[in-house]
C-alpha cells in the first residue's frame, strides 16, 4: 500500500503536535519500532518485483529518514522546552543573606594586630625580635637598669612583687641587659610584651603592652633616634601628625625624652619614652662605651591604638566584648 | 607637686608672659605640667563671715548634735546645727557660713532644716563647698580682724586670678620641688635674672648650749641648729600665709608648722622642729639599733628596723629620717613655748630608705624628699626664725654649725667628641657654653679637645659628661635638631621562631571563626581551684584588688569570665581563644616558677542559629575537635601521630574529655566543662574548652615529600560492622589502614545503636577507599582483601559483619 501525500502529512503533523516526550516515544515505536509501520512495509518488499522494489524501497527509506529526522527535531525542541521550564521553577532569591550575625567571622585582637604592624616596620630596618619572661628577676628589672635599691620608682606602689627577689616586670627594658650580655654589638632589637604596673584608671591599666627597641652600634646618635621615631610614627598613623619632643628623665637613659602627640582635642598626649642608653648600663653589660653608643625607646601599644582609633578607656582592650573585638 | 602661679611669678620679673606660656616652657624644659587649675570665683552672695557666739548641744536619735549661734553683723544671729564635733570651732572664731538661699558646689541650695526642736539655718563652708583650689574638707577660718557679715566673695575676689600649676617632677630634679627651683628654670629659659635675695641675720640673745653627736659624716653634713624660747604657739596663722599655702595644696596645721612649710616650699629646704624640752640638751643623728621603739603621733608604737636614719636624744627617738615623721612628745602643739629648729644635708639614700618604708606615717610636712641647697641653708634658717619671731615672738639662740664642710666644686670634663657621639652632628662650642652659663654652671679651662665645668650647688644629679649634655638639651630646642637616617649595615633581621609560630596559630584560628581575647594575667581566689590541682598558683604579695590576687595557672578561668560577660550582653555564639603565659609552681614550697606559653580556646552557645537554610544547633564536642584538628593539620602538616585519649581531668566532664598526645608527649587537653561548674556559673549551654602547650608543639621539619605519582582511579567499598559498645572506633580505622597497602583511606560515615542491634553492640559503617600507585585495581583483588579483612577482624577482635 502506497501512502498518499495526505497520509504522509498526517504522520508529520502528529509528530509536530506531540508535546509530550512519552507520547513521542509511542509514536516512534508505532512507526520505527520492531513491529512498526516501516518494518512492516519493508517486509512487503520481498514479494515485490525488482522494479517495484526499486521504487518502493527508496520511498520507504526516504520516509524512514524523514520520520527519524522529524522525531529528533521534535525531541530537541521538547528538551529545550523542558530546560526552560526547569530554569523557571528553580528560580533563587539572590537577595537573601546567609550571614545572620557578625559572629560568623573571627578576629585578631587589635593589640596583636598593632604589634605585628610595628614589628613589620622594624623588620624592614633590620631589627630582630626577642621575647622575655614576664616574671623577672629584680636585678634585670631594676639594678641593671641603673635603678638602685632605694630608688623611689622601686616603690611598692608601682610594682607587683612575687617574692623578695622576683617581680612582674614593669618595663620591657628588662631584656636590654640580658640581650647585651648574650650578643655583641651591633645589636638591633625589638621586644614586644606585657608589662605590669600597680595603677588603675581610665588611662592606666595594671597590665599593658609595650614594645621596647634598642640599638647598640658605632655612630648612633640622637639624630638617628629622632629619624626612627618620626618614620615609625608616620608609618603607624598613616597620616600627618604633630609630634613634640620633650625632655624627661629615666634612670636608664641620658639624655631622656618623652614624645607627645597632639590629639583631636588639641591636647598633648604622651606616647613613648626614649633616649640614649646610659653609659652605666653599657658598662654593666661589658660593652666598651668609648666605641659604642646606643639608644632605646619604649612604646606604649595601647596608647598608640587609643590615639589612632580615638578610644577613651584603656579597659576596653581587656573586657573582650565580642562586638568590640570584631570591629577591627 | 602643686605650686601657686602668683607666688612663682613673684620670684621673677616677666610682665608680658602668659600663664599658658609658662606651662609650655616648663613642659619643654622637662618639668611636665599636668594641668593648670584656675580658681572659679563665682561665690554666692549668701556666704558670709560669721562669728561663733555660743555653743551648746542636745541629744537627737542618740547622736550628740551641736548648736552654734553665729553672729552675722547688724544684730543678725543664725543657728547652725552640726553633727560633727568640730573641736577646733571655739567661741569667738570667725568662719565661713552659708545661710539660706546660698548656692554651693554642684548647685546645691541651702534650705532651712528642722532637727529635733531646733531649726538649722545654714552650714559651715569648707574649701570644697566653695569650689576653691586646695580641695580641703576643712572649714574655712578667717582671722579675727575680718568683720562679721562680710561677704566671702569680697575676700577671695582679688584682682588677680588664682592659679595652681600641677607639675610632675622627675626623681632627679629634687631642686624643683620648690618655688625657687621652678622660678630658676623659667629664668634660665627666658634669659632673665631671679629676684635677688637679701641675706640677713637676726641678732641672737642666748647661746646655743646643746650637745650634738653625728654618727658618721656620711649620714649628715653641714648641720645647723637653733632654738627659740618663749614662743606663743597658740596664735592663728595669718591669712596671707594660709592663702599661699592653700594654692600650693598644703593644709594648715599650726602656726609653727605652717611657717616651716612656707619656708621649705619657697626655698627648697627640709627642716625639722622639735619641742626643746624633749631634746634634753642632746641631739644625736644616728642609725637605729635592733628592736628600737618609736612612739608615733597616734598613740601607736612602731618597731623600727635596724640601720634606719633617726634623730634622737640620749634615750628616745625624736624622729625618723631628716625629721618629717616626729614622735608625739617632740611635735609642736599650742602648749609648747620653746622650739628647736634644725637643718642639715642628709644622705639621700638613707632618706629614700625611710621614705620607702615609713612614708605612710608622715602627716605634717608636704614633701620631704627635698634636697637642701647649701647656699641657701643659712639664709632659710634665719628667714624661718624671723617669721616666727615676727608672728609669735620669742628669744632666739645662736646658730650652731656641726660637721661643716668646705665648698668643693665638682669638676666634670666634657669632651667635644662626646657631643658628636650623642647628637650626631657638630655644634659650635660657644652656643653650648652660653646655655650652660644660663644654667649657672661654672666653666673652667676650655681647649681644643675638652672643657671642664662645675654644676651649680643645687644640682646633685649631674655627675657625668652625658648629664651635662642632657642638661644643655633641655634649654636648646631639640625639635630643631635634624633628622639623620640610620646607616643600615645590612643586618638581616633574625625572626623569632616562637613569635612567628604564635602569629601563625592566631591567624589560622581567627580564620576558623574564633576571636582573639587578651585578659589580665591574674585570677581571683574563688576561681583558682577550678582546674589543674597540680599547678599551684603564685600569689602576688601586693595585689591591686582581690581579683588580682593570684597569677593565672590556666587561661580557662579568664575565658569563662569572657563567656559570662558576652553571654550577659546577648551574644549567642561565642568562640574565643587566647595565647598567653601561665605561671605556676609544681608544689607550694618550691622556689622555682614555671612560665609556660599556652594556647586555649572556648566555645559556647549556638553552632547554628535557625535560618531559612539551616536548623538551630548547639555546639558539641566534635565542633571543637573539628576546629582543633584543622588547626593542627595546617600547623603540623601531618596529624597521623596525634592520639586523643579519653581521661579524667579536673574541672572537665569525665565522659567528654581527652588528653592530646603527639609522638608520646602530651600537648594538650580538651573537653566539656564540668556540670557543677557550669551550674555554678549559671550557664545554660555546655562550654567546651581546649588547651595546647605551645612549648611541646614542635613542627616536624624533616618531612619527606612524595614525588609525583601517575594517576590511578580509586575504588570505594562500604561495609557495616558490629562492634562492642566500648570499642574505640578510631582504633578500627587504624587497624583497617594498616591491614593492606592498597587501602588508601578509611573513614567512618555512620555509627548506629538501637533497633535490630544487640544491646551491648553498635553498628559502625566504614567507607574504605582502595588505591594503588602502580596499577588500576580490579574487583576481584578488592573482594579478596575485604574477605581477608573480615576474617582477620573476626579472629582477632570478634568483630562481625552486620547482617541486615
Amino acid at each position: 500500500m502506497i501512502l498518499t501525500l495526505n497520509d504522509k502529512k498526517k504522520i508529520f503533523n502528529r509528530i509536530k503536535n506531540c508535546w509530550d516526550i512519552n507520547d513521542l516515544d509511542l509514536i516512534r515505536l508505532k512507526y520505527l519500532g520492531k513491529n512498526g509501520y516501516i518494518v512492516k512495509e519493508i517486509k512487503k518488499l520481498k514479494k515485490m518485483s525488482l522494479k517495484e522494489k526499486k521504487n518502493f524501497g527508496s520511498f520507504i527509506n526516504d520516509l524512514k529518514k524523514k520520520i527519524i529526522f522529524c522525531i529528533k527535531k521534535q525531541k530537541q525542541a521538547l528538551n529545550i522546552l523542558k530546560l526552560k521550564k526547569k530554569i523557571h521553577t528553580n528560580y533563587v532569591d539572590v537577595s537573601l543573606s546567609t550571614i545572620y550575625h557578625h559572629n560568623d567571622k573571627g578576629s585578631i585582637h587589635i593589640i596583636t594586630k598593632s604589634i605585628n604592624k610595628m614589628k613589620s616596620f622594624f623588620y624592614r630596618l633590620g631589627f630582630s625580635l626577642f621575647i622575655g619572661p614576664e616574671i623577672e628577676d629584680q636585678y634585670y628589672n631594676f639594678e641593671s637598669l641603673n635603678i638602685p635599691f632605694n630608688h623611689p620608682s622601686r616603690n611598692k606602689n608601682d610594682t607587683f612583687w612575687i617574692n623578695s627577689s622576683k617581680l612582674l616586670r614593669t618595663q620591657t627594658s628588662s631584656m636590654q641587659v640580658r640581650i647585651m650580655e648574650k650578643y655583641s654589638p651591633p645589636i638591633k632589637v625589638i621586644i614586644p610584651g606585657k608589662v605590669y604596673r600597680k595603677d588603675s584608671s581610665s588611662r592606666h591599666s595594671p597590665m599593658f603592652h609595650q614594645l621596647e627597641g634598642f640599638i647598640v652600634d658605632k655612630n648612633v646618635s640622637f639624630s638617628n633616634l629622632k629619624w626612627i621615631i618620626y618614620e615609625f610614627l608616620k608609618d603607624f598613623f598613616k597620616k600627618k601628625i604633630s609630634i613634640r619632643f620633650r625632655n624627661s628623665y629615666f634612670p636608664f637613659t641620658v639624655p631622656s625624652f618623652e614624645i607627645d602627640i597632639l590629639d583631636k582635642n588639641l591636647k598633648w598626649l604622651e606616647i613613648l619614652g626614649c633616649g640614649m642608653i646610659h653609659p652605666k648600663i653599657l658598662k654593666n653589660a661589658k660593652i666598651d662605651t668609648e666605641i659604642y653608643s646606643g639608644f632605646a625607646f619604649g612604646i606604649g601599644v595601647e596608647r598608640m591604638i587609643m590615639l589612632k582609633y580615638n578610644l577613651t578607656n584603656i579597659k576596653f582592650f581587656f573586657k573582650n566584648h565580642l562586638s568590640f573585638l570584631k570591629q577591627f | 607637686m602643686k605650686v601657686s602661679m602668683l607666688w612663682l611669678k613673684s620670684w621673677f620679673c616677666l610682665k608680658t608672659i602668659k600663664n599658658d606660656q609658662i606651662c609650655n616652657q616648663l613642659t619643654k624644659i622637662g618639668l611636665e605640667v599636668e594641668s593648670l587649675l584656675v580658681e572659679d570665683k563665682k561665690i554666692c552672695d549668701y556666704i558670709l563671715v560669721g562669728k561663733i557666739v555660743s555653743i551648746s548641744s542636745f541629744l537627737f536619735n542618740d547622736n550628740v548634735m551641736n548648736i552654734f549661734k553665729i553672729f552675722l553683723g547688724h544684730n543678725k544671729i543664725v543657728t547652725i546645727i552640726d553633727k560633727n564635733k568640730n573641736n577646733f570651732l571655739n567661741l569667738g572664731l570667725k568662719v565661713a557660713v552659708a545661710i539660706e538661699k546660698a548656692l554651693i558646689k554642684n548647685n546645691i541650695k541651702i534650705k532651712k532644716k528642722k532637727i529635733g526642736n531646733f531649726f538649722s539655718e545654714g552650714i559651715f563652708c569648707s574649701y570644697i563647698h566653695l569650689n576653691l583650689l586646695g580641695n580641703f574638707k576643712k572649714i574655712i577660718i578667717f582671722p579675727k580682724y575680718f568683720k562679721s557679715g562680710l561677704k566671702v566673695t569680697k575676700i577671695f575676689n582679688s584682682s588677680k586670678k588664682n592659679c595652681t600649676i600641677v607639675l610632675n617632677i622627675t626623681h632627679n630634679r629634687n631642686d624643683c620641688l620648690s618655688i625657687i627651683g621652678i622660678a630658676r628654670e623659667i629664668c634660665s629659659f627666658n634669659n632673665i635674672f631671679l629676684k635677688k635675695i637679701n641675706f640677713f641675720s637676726i641678732i641672737p640673745k642666748i647661746k646655743n648650749n646643746l650637745n650634738y653627736f653625728i654618727e658618721s659624716s656620711k649620714l649628715c653634713k653641714n648641720y645647723l641648729g637653733r632654738f627659740i624660747k618663749n614662743v606663743n604657739t597658740s596664735i592663728n596663722t595669718p591669712f596671707w600665709m594660709l592663702e599661699k599655702l592653700r594654692l600650693c595644696n598644703i593644709q594648715s596645721i599650726n602656726i609653727i608648722y605652717d611657717i616651716i612649710n612656707y619656708v621649705s616650699i619657697e626655698l627648697n629646704q627640709s627642716f625639722h622642729i622639735f619641742s626643746l624640752n624633749e631634746i634634753k640638751k642632746n641631739i644625736l643623728i644616728r642609725f637605729s639599733k635592733i628592736n628600737e621603739k618609736f612612739c608615733l603621733n597616734d598613740k601607736k608604737d612602731i618597731l623600727i628596723k635596724k640601720k634606719i636614719l633617726v634623730i634622737s636624744n640620749k634615750k628616745k627617738i625624736l624622729s625618723l629620717g631628716n625629721g618629717f615623721i616626729t614622735s608625739k612628745k617632740s611635735s609642736i602643739n599650742k602648749f609648747i613655748n620653746s622650739i628647736y629648729i634644725g637643718i642639715g644635708e642628709f644622705n639621700k639614700k638613707e632618706i629614700d630608705k625611710v621614705n620607702l618604708k615609713y612614708y605612710k606615717y608622715n602627716k605634717g610636712f608636704d614633701n620631704n624628699s627635698r634636697f637642701i641647697d647649701k647656699n641657701l641653708q643659712n639664709y632659710s634658717l634665719e628667714y624661718a626664725s624671723k617669721l616666727i619671731l615676727d608672728l609669735c615672738g620669742g628669744i632666739p639662740s645662736t646658730i650652731k654649725y656641726v660637721n661643716k664642710e668646705k665648698n668643693i666644686f665638682k669638676k666634670i670634663t666634657v669632651f667635644h667628641k662626646c657631643f658628636y657621639k650623642i647628637l650626631g652632628f657638630n655644634l659650635k662650642i660657644s652656643i653650648f657654653l652660653t646655655i650652660l652659663k644660663k644654667l649657672s654652671y661654672k666653666i673652667f679651662c676650655i681647649n681644643k679637645k675638652f672643657f671642664k665645668v662645675s654644676p651649680p650647688t643645687f644640682r646633685y644629679d649631674i655627675s657625668l659628661q652625658e648629664d651635662v649634655i642632657s642638661d644643655f638639651l633641655r634649654i636648646y630646642d631639640i625639635n630643631t635638631i635634624k633628622l639623620i637616617p640610620l646607616k643600615n649595615k645590612l643586618i638581616i633581621s633574625k625572626k623569632n621562631k616562637k613569635f612567628n609560630n604564635l602569629n601563625k596559630l592566631k591567624y589560622i584560628f581567627s580564620n576558623l571563626g574564633y576571636s582573639e581575647v587578651i585578659n589580665y594575667s591574674f585570677i581571683n581566689n574563688k576561681w583558682k581551684n577550678f582546674f589543674f590541682p597540680n599547678r599551684k598558683p603564685i600569689r602576688v604579695i601586693n595585689p591591686i584588688s582581690k581579683d588580682f590576687l593570684f597569677m593565672r595557672n590556666s587561661l580557662w578561668n579568664n575565658l569563662l569570665k569572657n563567656i559570662i560577660y558576652n553571654k550577659n550582653r546577648q551574644e549567642k555564639t561565642i568562640k574565643i581563644f587566647e595565647i598567653g603565659d601561665c605561671f605556676f609552681k609544681k608544689n607550694c614550697f618550691s622556689p622555682n616558677f614555671h612560665q609556660k606559653t599556652f594556647f586555649s580556646g572556648a566555645i559556647f552557645g549556638l553552632l547554628k542559629q535557625k535560618t531559612f537554610f539551616s536548623k538551630k544547633k548547639i555546639f558539641n564536642f566534635y565542633s571543637l575537635k573539628k576546629d582543633l584538628e584543622k588547626l593542627l593539620k595546617i600547623f603540623l602538616e601531618d596529624i597521623t601521630c596525634l592520639i586523643w585519649k579519653n581521661s579524667v581531668i579536673q574541672g572537665l566532664c569525665c565522659s567528654n574529655s581527652a588528653k592530646i598526645y603527639l609522638n608520646k608527649t602530651k600537648i594538650g587537653h580538651l573537653g566539656m566543662l564540668d556540670f557543677k561548674i557550669q551550674n555554678f556559673l549559671n550557664l545554660k549551654f555546655p562550654v567546651f574548652l581546649f588547651e595546647l602547650f605551645l612549648d611541646n608543639l614542635v613542627v616536624n621539619k624533616n618531612k619527606l615529600y612524595r614525588s609525583h605519582s601517575p594517576f590511578f582511579p580509586t575504588i570505594e567499598r562500604d561495609i557495616s560492622l558490629l562492634v562492642s559498645k566500648n570499642f574505640l572506633v578510631n582504633k578500627l580505622c587504624i587497624i583497617c589502614k594498616n591491614f593492606s597497602k592498597k587501602i588508601y583511606n578509611v573513614y567512618i560515615f555512620d555509627i548506629y545503636q538501637g533497633k535490630k542491634i544487640p544491646k551491648n553492640k553498635k553498628s559502625v559503617s566504614i567507607k574504605i577507599i582502595f588505591k594503588s600507585f602502580k596499577k588500576t585495581l580490579k574487583d576481584l583483588e578488592i573482594d579478596l582483601i575485604i574477605k581477608n579483612f573480615l576474617k582477620f577482624l573476626n579472629k582477632d577482635y570478634a568483630i562481625k559483619l552486620r547482617k541486615q
